[in-house]
């Protein structure tokens, strides 16, 4: 059991953030391409790679398994289901998921039931299906009475391509992997923490982890902050704006 | 080019915005209204959320009406007294808008009530335009004169108490129907993203019996204030208007106007009606096939509120 291998895993996870790019056994160490997703006026996307070395030589590396995942910033979502009343559709019956990641993607080196225990997915909330999503008023995780709601929550974020899973993690020669995730153009701002869980017969091996932030820049952030924390000048600065433009219009294309 | 909206949050094209902008601004120009009702629409339709859609209409409307407004008022065509009384109804009708809009949002009925809204007005609108128009049309047909309804007739809303001299307008009314108008104006515009010109003119003419050389003067002046008012409170309160997606509409808008307006005076006026009491029908039967087809996805995520990890 990995829990008995490593008693500090907890410990060392917490310590993380303190010590980026570290690993909680010595034989893993990871790197990510970009700490800092910067959200300009043009962001469309953005990839961030994963690298990470396995240093330990006790077996040859490609013969470990490897789930890598990345997580955005608890959220709460409401989920509403449309029922038709007299005819017409409208949002009857909702659910609110609690703190649940923004974003979740794993990257697996092959399938999920093939290279990791039931009880390590469970453990480590690897995959989609493995989250542990709670209900607000329901005290059950995974509330049958919830399912519906739980079940199209995951396939609404799969579409908005911002849960996901695949398997294109690859090997660069013996002991270097690399993967790729594309952020796509709506993803939520926060702090994301990427995770690689070094697997070996279905059990955990190593696990480290490393954080980035999505954060607004420049402009985009200036007015995003203005509009939050200054909404009065914000909202004036937007009538002065309009009667300007308007103004201006009048002048440029005078016709009287 | 895509371009990142800092409040909405996801990235668009900028050129379908500005197009849209730009389309909307032409068929406002030609036909003399503000627009709203069919740049809101538009923007949801296209996947804009339709909270950042009607915040965001209301400085593009102020934006729009603004350069006519000032013309008018420059040539002495507005009843300033009477706009005065109208928007200061307007501010408390768009304080209500803007409670009843954060308060739908909050129970997830926003986009229910704005589509029957839609329908409701714009079917009832749209009719009533379609049925003047072509009677119009058929009467210049015949040879008959258009009938007119004089200005300065009374009807039964001039036995109304509270009343008040406006001199410009040469009108003594009560004060009723004037406040009733422009809240009622200021609560639809704030909530649904329209101007409510379409609305306005007609009540002013037909109702208060304001004389028609005033009243496209003085219902841009208190479409400008009321919207105006209406950004600064979508801006305090649901913080949805995204000064970004404005100004491309608004720079697309008044470049759009200058266009129609010129293409529009050279069709005659009942053809020229009867054309946008078709597009109202055409926004009113698009949101209302909304409402009563079964949707493809029955649920619909709302994200609340950020939690720290």
């Amino acid at each position: 059991m990995s829990r008995v291998r490593y008693p500090f895993a907890g410990l060392l996870a917490l310590l993380a953030p303190f010590a980026a790019g570290t690993a909680d056994a010595e034989d893993l160490t990871i790197a990510l391409s970009t700490e800092q997703v910067a959200i300009t006026s043009n962001f469309s996307g953005q990839d961030i790679t994963v690298f990470g070395v396995i240093e330990d030589g006790r077996a040859p590396s490609t013969e470990y398994d490897l789930a890598v995942t990345l997580r955005g910033p608890a959220q709460n979502v409401a989920v509403r289901r449309k029922d038709r009343v007299v005819g017409v559709w409208i949002n009857r019956a909702s659910e609110t998921v609690l703190a649940s990641p923004a974003y979740y993607w794993l990257q697996a080196s092959g399938v999920l039931a093939d290279i990791a225990t039931p009880e390590v997915q469970q453990a480590q909330l690897l995959g989609i299906d493995n989250l542990g999503l709670v209900f607000r008023g329901r005290i059950v995780v995974n509330d049958p009475s919830a399912v519906e709601f739980r079940d199209a929550f995951l396939r609404l974020k799969q579409e908005q391509g911002l849960y996901g899973e695949s398997d294109n993690v690859g090997f660069i020669g013996e002991t270097v992997f690399r993967t790729t995730f594309a952020l796509p153009a709506n993803v939520p701002v926060g702090r994301y923490i990427a995770t690689v869980y070094l697997l070996d017969d279905g059990e955990l091996v190593a696990r480290a982890r490393q954080g980035l932030d999505v954060a607004r820049v420049g402009g985009e952030r200036v007015l995003y902050e203005l509009s939050r924390n200054q909404a009065l000048i914000y909202g004036l600065l937007t009538i002065i704006l309009a009667l300007f433009v308007g103004w201006l219009g009048g002048v440029l294309f005078r016709r009287d | 080019m895509q371009i990142y909206l800092p409040i909405a949050e996801l990235s668009a094209n900028m050129f379908i915005i500005f197009g849209m902008g730009g389309a909307v601004g032409f068929l406002s120009g030609m036909f003399g209204v503000g627009g709203g009702f069919l740049l809101t629409p538009l923007l949801i339709f296209s996947g804009i959320p339709p909270v950042v859609s009607i915040a965001t209409v209301a400085p593009q409307i102020a934006a729009a009406s603004s350069s006519a407004a000032l013309t008018y008022w420059r040539r002495g065509l507005v009843d300033m007294k009477l706009a005065g009384v109208m928007l200061i109804a307007g501010a408390f009708g768009s304080a209500a808008g803007v409670t009843t809009f954060s308060a739908l949002q909050q129970y997830g009925q926003l986009d229910l009530i704005v589509s029957l809204s839609y329908v409701t007005l714009l079917s009832s609108v749209g009719g009533l335009m379609l049925l003047e128009s072509v009677r119009a049309i058929i009467n210049a047909r015949k040879g008959r004169p258009a009938t007119l309804r004089r200005p300065g007739q009374h009807n039964w809303l001039h036995g109304l108490p509270l009343k008040m001299r406006f001199r410009k307008s040469k009108l003594y009314i009560s004060l009723i129907p004037v406040v009733g108008l422009g809240a009622g104006i200021g609560f639809l515009g704030s909530m649904l993203g329209i101007g409510g010109g379409f609305i306005l003119v007609p009540a002013m003419i037909y109702l208060l019996r304001v004389p028609t050389n005033m009243v496209i003067g003085t219902s841009l002046v208190q479409i400008v204030a009321t919207m105006s008012v209406a950004t600064l409170l979508h801006s305090l309160t649901s913080q949805s208007v995204d000064v970004i997606l404005a100004l491309i509409l608004m720079v697309g808008g008044v470049m759009g106007a200058q266009f129609g307006a010129s293409f529009g005076q050279s069709v005659r006026g009942d053809r020229l009606r009867a054309l946008l009491a078709l597009l109202v029908l055409a926004v009113a039967v698009r949101f209302m096939t909304g409402l009563l087809i079964t949707p493809a996805e029955r649920y619909s995520l709302d994200v609340l509120l950020w939690a720290p990890l």
